[in-house]
């Protein structure tokens, strides 16, 4: 089996209808689902390449934000937990890259 | 206290960078001529229909917007010959869709085609009666039987099947009969109900085809009673239905002497033009199909976006909930004020000439005053 890439992929058909107050949806047309997320959310979106694995992500998010809680990298596994579930990102095959 | 409620409740909304959704008649072409159709006879629009790269060139702004879903109407949709390559132009865009159609024209080909893209959310098809008779009364001769054929055709390929029961003078004895063809013999899990409203076609038609008073009170009873009985397969968004649950609750708020609903008292109405926005089939963008006549710009040559954040117009439409319903002489000493919301701007526009003022169809007061009852 092959290996898969060190960090989660966004899903290229995925969009994100950045709102008011910099709020944001995240919008999947494949399956219609929809998460409304909070500014963190947005800049954790817009980190996922594919290449940075969790922790790398929560070191630019505190590089950030001020006032990041403790419970930061627990809640970025599972917020990238419910993208993975709903087809917003994906692992990408080790196999597969260019 | 009242005014200081309504006054922390009706402040400016906030404006989305670009709507959820986008209506689109597709076509300005129909094959059929239902007798209370809202979309032809209305003198403001030009029915005439674009090429698909114009709309392709559209659907690649609504993109980039991150526009979620279209829904496509008209006319007939199903007129359009490259409704496939349109189709493909939304799923390449990164939308849904949805479609509404009177179903005479859906054969298998394109059917397949709507189950592969994945994107469809449901195509609505319009069913007005069990049998021939009741639903051909305003629709013509015919499509029944190609309206039904056109259902059985999408839910063999598995698409995502909704049905639109229009209610009229013709079938409004019918609704146990048509609500159980629906639900049984079509197997559909749900259906909406609206009824023939003063609109398009149906302002030539409508001492034929409109509900009268008494007409309007059998339409809310047996609507409540078969809602009861299958719930939540029966929904209203306007119409008897959605007047009976309404007006019901209006009246116990007023008995009890209730302060006032949240949004209530003003000219709020559905709240769209904070949702989405219209294009007709001539690329004339407007606040909603229901207001053809306030063009706000031209797709390809305007920028969706300005207008969606910028048009006065639109701006208004959003304002419109800050003009109190106290204000018209039409709604002067009328104790349901506090729980009105003015009704649909559309349906005010063609009744009275003005989009500033409560519609007159859906005053319970007026229903009341005409020999009506609270359901």
């Amino acid at each position: 089996m092959d290996a898969i890439s060190n960090g989660p992929v966004p899903n290229p058909v995925a969009v994100l209808r950045e709102e008011f107050d910099d709020w944001a949806v995240l919008f999947n047309p494949d399956n219609a689902k929809a998460l409304g997320i909070n500014p963190t959310g947005v800049a954790v979106w817009k980190a996922l390449n594919g290449s940075k694995e969790i922790p790398e992500i929560v070191s630019e998010i505190k590089d950030k934000f001020s006032n990041v809680p403790e419970t930061v990298e627990k809640d970025i596994s599972e917020f990238i937990e419910v993208l993975t579930r709903d087809g917003f990102v994906g692992y990408e095959l080790a196999g597969n890259k260019g | 206290m009242i005014s200081c409620k309504a006054q922390e409740i009706k402040a400016p909304p906030k404006v989305m960078r670009s709507p959820r959704s986008v209506d689109i008649d597709l076509t300005s072409r129909c094959n059929l001529k239902c007798l209370y159709c809202y979309y032809f006879d209305n003198p403001s629009v030009s029915y005439k229909d674009l090429p698909a790269e114009e709309w392709l060139t559209f659907f690649e702004e609504l993109g980039r917007l991150g526009v979620m879903e279209v829904c496509l109407a008209g006319g007939e949709p199903f007129m359009r010959l490259d409704l496939k390559e349109l189709l493909e132009g939304i799923v390449r865009n990164r939308m849904r869709f949805n479609l509404l159609s009177n179903g005479s024209l859906i054969d298998d080909e394109i059917a397949e085609f709507i189950a592969s893209t994945g994107r469809c959310n449901y195509i609505q098809i319009s069913i007005d009666g069990y049998s021939p008779e009741t639903h051909d009364a305003c629709r013509g001769k015919g499509s029944f039987e190609k309206a039904v054929r056109g259902i059985r055709i999408l839910q063999r390929h598995g698409v995502s099947v909704a049905s639109r029961l229009t209610i009229h003078h013709f079938n409004v004895g019918k609704l146990d009969e048509i609500t159980d063809f629906i639900l049984n013999d079509l197997g559909l899990p749900g259906f909406g109900t609206n009824s023939a409203g003063y609109l398009g076609s149906c302002r030539k038609n409508a001492e034929d085809v409109q509900l009268s008073v008494k007409d309007r009170q059998k339409a809310m009873s047996t609507l409540l009673r078969l809602e009861n009985e299958h719930p939540g397969r029966i929904s209203a968004a306007a119409g008897p239905l959605a007047e009976a649950r309404h007006w019901r609750r209006m009246e116990q708020a007023r008995v009890r002497g209730d302060s006032t609903f949240p949004i209530g008292g003003s000219l709020t109405a559905c709240g769209c033009p904070n949702q989405k926005i219209a294009v007709r089939s001539d690329g004339v963008i407007v606040p909603c199909n229901m207001l053809p006549h306030i063009a706000l710009g031209r797709i390809n040559v305007d920028s969706l976006q300005e207008i969606w954040l910028k048009s006065p117009e639109m701006m208004h439409m959003r304002l419109r909930h800050m003009i109190p319903l106290s204000e018209f002489d039409f709604c002067r000493g009328c104790s349901y004020i506090p729980y009105c919301t003015g009704n649909c701007p559309g349906l005010a526009f063609s009744i009275t000439g003005k989009v500033d003022y409560p519609s007159p169809d859906s005053c319970l007061r007026k229903f009341l005053a005409d020999g009506g009852s609270v359901p």
